[in-house]
C-alpha cells in the first residue's frame, strides 16, 4: 500500500546563507499509512512544526522530498495547491486566525478556496460546525463574540470543513482547562474514527499522545529519534527521559518499579494497562 | 505587620452591574492568605479565579464586601499605589507583558515608575533578574527569549518593585514542559528563599500539588479549601468541576479497589512507586 505521507531524506534550513543558518529538520525519512494516528512529540525547536509544514506544502525543502499520495508536493503549482486541500492544517491558537465577519464565513473560507458550490459549502460548513458543537445560530455571529473555547472549535472547524484525508494539528488543547482539553481530543478522536482519515498530532501532553494515537514519531535535535507504535516508543521510556521529554506519568511510575527489581513490563502507558500488570505480577504469589 | 497579607471578606463581584440580570462571577468569597505562604488556586475557565486575581490588587474593587491588602481597604483609591506596590501580578501571555526592547530596562521599568533612584534600581534589576536565573539575559531583546524566559522576566520585573506578594494567572499555561518547570522552580524558590506570598493560579494539577495550600473555585465561590493532600482525597468533587485528579492518585486507587494494600494521600509518581514497591516487598517479590 502506498504511504499517504511519505519523506524522504527531507532536509530544511532556516536562514541559509547567513550567519543565522540553522537546520530545522536533517535528514528525516517517515512513512505515514493511511489512516494512522500518529502524535508528533520533540522539544520546542525540535523540528515538529517545520515539518509538518512540508507535509502540504507550505515549506519547500532545502533538499529531499515528500510524497502525498505517491506523488511529490513540489512537482508543481498546482500539485503544492493540492497538498494545501489534501492534508489541511490547523495552527497552534488557531483562533488569533478567525478574520471573517461571521463564523459560518471563516469556516467557509477553506471550502470556498477549493472553488466547491455553495450547496457543498454550505452542507460542509453545517457539517463541521455541528461536529465540533458550534450551535447553528452562532454561525451568524462575529468569531470575536464567541467564548475562548468555542473559538477554538469554529477554527479547528474551518480546517474540517476541507475534509482534508490528513488532518495536522499543531498543538490544540494549548492554554485550554482539562474539560476544555478533554472536549478537543475528543472531538480529534471522533473525527479519526469517524472518516477514517490520517491524523497528525503535535502535543506536548504525553497523556494526551497516548490516549489517542497509534503511533508516536519523536523528533530530537532535528531528527527523528524513534517512530513507532505507542506502545513500542513509550517502552523506551528512560530514554525519552533521557532526552529530557517527559513520558506519561504512568509509565514513569513503571519505570520507578522496574528500577526497585519488580518485574513489570515496561510498555506501560495508560492506568488500566498498569492495574492488569501489578494484578499479574502480584498474583504470581501463591495467597 | 498583617499576618494576613490579604484578606477577603464577603466580597461578591458583578461584571455589567448595571445591567438587570447581571450574575455574580465572585459570590460572596472570604479568604485569607498568610504572609509567606503559597497558594494555588484551581477551577475550570469561568469558575472566577481570574477575577479573584484582580480583586487581590485593585484593579477590581467587590461590589459588596471588601478585600484588605496589608490591612489596605482596596476601594480606597488613594491606596491604590501602595497596594500595587504590595502585590504584583504576572498574566498568562509572555509576549503581552514586557514593555520594552531590553531585558533589564524592562525590569527597571516598576521601581522607575515608583520614582526609585537611579543606583537603587540599578542594585534592584540585578538581584531581581539573578534571583530568576535571568541575570546573563540583561541584556537581550525579549522577543530573543522563549516563553519560560520571558515570565521569568515578568516576575523580575514585579520583585524588583519590593513587591511583598506576587499574584500569577495561569504564568504557565501557554509555555511548553520546560518552560512551566522554568517558572514553577523560580517561583517556588522565591517563595522559599526571599519570603514572598505567592497565589498562583493554574490549571496542572501537578504544579498545585507543589503549594501549601490549593483553594478550588468553581461557580464564583470556594468549594475546597486545603492542603495538596486534603484537597485531592475529594477525588469526585474535583471531576464534576472539570478538573483532572493526580495520575499517580487515581492509579493507586484503582489499586486499592482491587485490594491491593496502599496507604492514603498517594499524589506524585515516586510516592506512588514507594508505596507498590513496599507492597511487593511484603509479598516477598521484591
Amino acid at each position: 500500500m502506498t504511504p499517504v505521507i511519505k519523506a524522504e531524506n527531507l532536509t530544511y534550513i532556516y536562514g541559509e546563507k547567513t550567519s543565522f543558518e540553522v537546520a530545522a529538520i536533517k535528514n528525516i525519512n517517515i512513512e505515514i499509512q493511511k489512516g494512522d494516528f500518529v502524535g508528533i512529540i520533540g522539544h520546542t525547536g525540535s523540528g515538529k512544526s517545520t515539518l509538518i509544514q512540508h507535509f502540504n506544502g507550505l515549506l519547500k525543502p532545502n533538499s529531499g522530498r515528500v510524497l502525498l499520495d505517491g506523488s511529490d508536493i513540489q512537482e508543481s503549482k498546482e500539485s503544492v495547491r493540492a497538498a494545501r486541500f489534501k492534508a489541511g492544517l490547523c495552527f497552534q491558537y488557531p483562533e488569533y486566525q478567525l478574520f471573517e465577519d461571521t463564523v459560518y464565513k471563516d469556516i467557509a473560507f477553506g471550502p470556498k478556496n477549493m472553488g466547491l458550490g455553495e450547496d457543498e459549502i454550505s452542507a460542509r460548513v453545517l457539517r463541521a460546525a455541528r461536529f465540533v458543537g458550534i450551535n447553528e445560530e452562532l454561525l451568524s455571529k462575529s468569531p470575536f463574540d464567541l467564548s475562548g473555547g468555542e473559538k477554538r472549535r469554529a477554527a479547528i472547524a474551518g480546517v474540517m470543513a476541507m475534509e482534508p484525508e490528513v488532518l495536522m494539528l499543531d498543538e490544540p488543547t494549548a492554554g485550554l482547562d482539562p474539560r476544555g482539553r478533554d472536549m478537543i481530543l475528543g472531538l480529534i478522536k471522533e473525527y479519526h474514527e469517524h472518516t477514517g482519515s490520517t491524523v497528525l498530532l503535535v502535543s506536548h501532553s504525553m497523556e494526551a499522545v497516548a490516549r489517542l494515537a497509534s503511533k508516536v514519531l519523536v523528533l530530537n535535535n532535528s531528527a527523528v529519534a524513534m517512530f513507532g507504535t505507542v506502545s513500542e516508543v513509550f517502552s523506551r521510556g528512560r530514554e525519552l527521559m533521557e532526552m529530557d521529554l517527559n513520558v506519561p506519568e504512568i509509565t514513569r511510575i513503571f519505570i520507578g518499579l522496574r528500577d526497585r527489581g519488580l518485574p513489570v513490563a515496561a510498555s506501560v502507558y495508560t492506568n488500566e494497562q498498569g492495574r492488569d500488570e501489578i494484578l499479574r505480577v502480584f498474583g504470581e504469589v501463591a495467597p | 505587620m498583617h499576618e494576613n497579607i490579604i484578606e477577603i471578606k464577603n466580597a461578591a463581584f458583578f461584571y455589567d452591574s448595571e445591567t438587570a440580570n447581571a450574575e455574580a462571577v465572585i459570590k460572596n468569597i472570604s479568604l485569607s492568605v498568610k504572609r509567606g505562604s503559597f497558594v494555588a488556586v484551581l477551577g475550570h475557565n469561568g469558575s472566577g479565579k481570574s477575577t479573584l486575581a484582580k480583586l487581590c490588587n485593585a484593579i477590581l474593587v467587590p461590589q459588596e464586601g471588601k478585600v484588605f491588602v496589608n490591612g489596605m481597604d482596596t476601594s480606597d483609591s488613594s491606596l491604590t499605589f501602595e497596594i500595587r506596590r504590595a502585590v504584583g501580578m504576572v498574566f498568562q501571555n509572555p509576549d503581552n507583558q514586557i514593555v520594552a526592547t531590553v531585558v533589564e530596562d524592562d525590569v527597571a521599568f516598576g521601581p522607575e515608575n515608583l520614582g526609585v533612584e537611579p543606583k537603587e534600581i540599578r542594585r534592584r534589576v540585578d538581584s531581581a533578574l539573578r534571583s530568576v536565573g535571568m541575570y546573563d539575559f540583561r541584556g537581550f531583546p525579549p522577543h530573543n527569549l522563549s516563553g519560560g524566559q520571558k515570565q521569568r522576566v515578568a516576575i523580575a520585573g514585579i520583585i524588583a518593585m519590593r513587591t511583598e506578594c506576587i499574584v500569577l494567572d495561569e504564568p504557565t499555561a501557554m509555555l511548553d514542559p520546560k518552560g512551566r518547570v522554568e517558572v514553577m522552580k523560580t517561583v517556588k524558590s522565591l517563595n522559599r528563599e526571599l519570603g514572598i506570598t505567592v497565589v498562583f493560579i493554574t490549571h496542572f494539577m501537578d504544579e498545585a500539588a507543589q503549594a501549601d495550600r490549593i483553594i478550588v473555585m468553581d461557580d464564583g465561590g470556594i468549594i475546597l479549601d486545603g492542603t495538596p493532600k486534603e484537597v485531592f482525597s475529594n477525588k469526585d468533587t474535583l471531576r464534576e468541576s472539570g478538573l483532572d485528579v493526580p495520575v499517580a492518585a487515581e492509579f493507586a486507587d484503582m489499586l486499592i479497589s482491587e485490594g491491593i494494600d496502599l496507604p492514603k494521600g498517594i499524589l506524585t509518581a515516586d510516592e506512588c512507586v514507594e508505596a507498590v514497591a513496599d507492597a511487593a516487598k511484603k509479598r516477598g517479590l521484591i
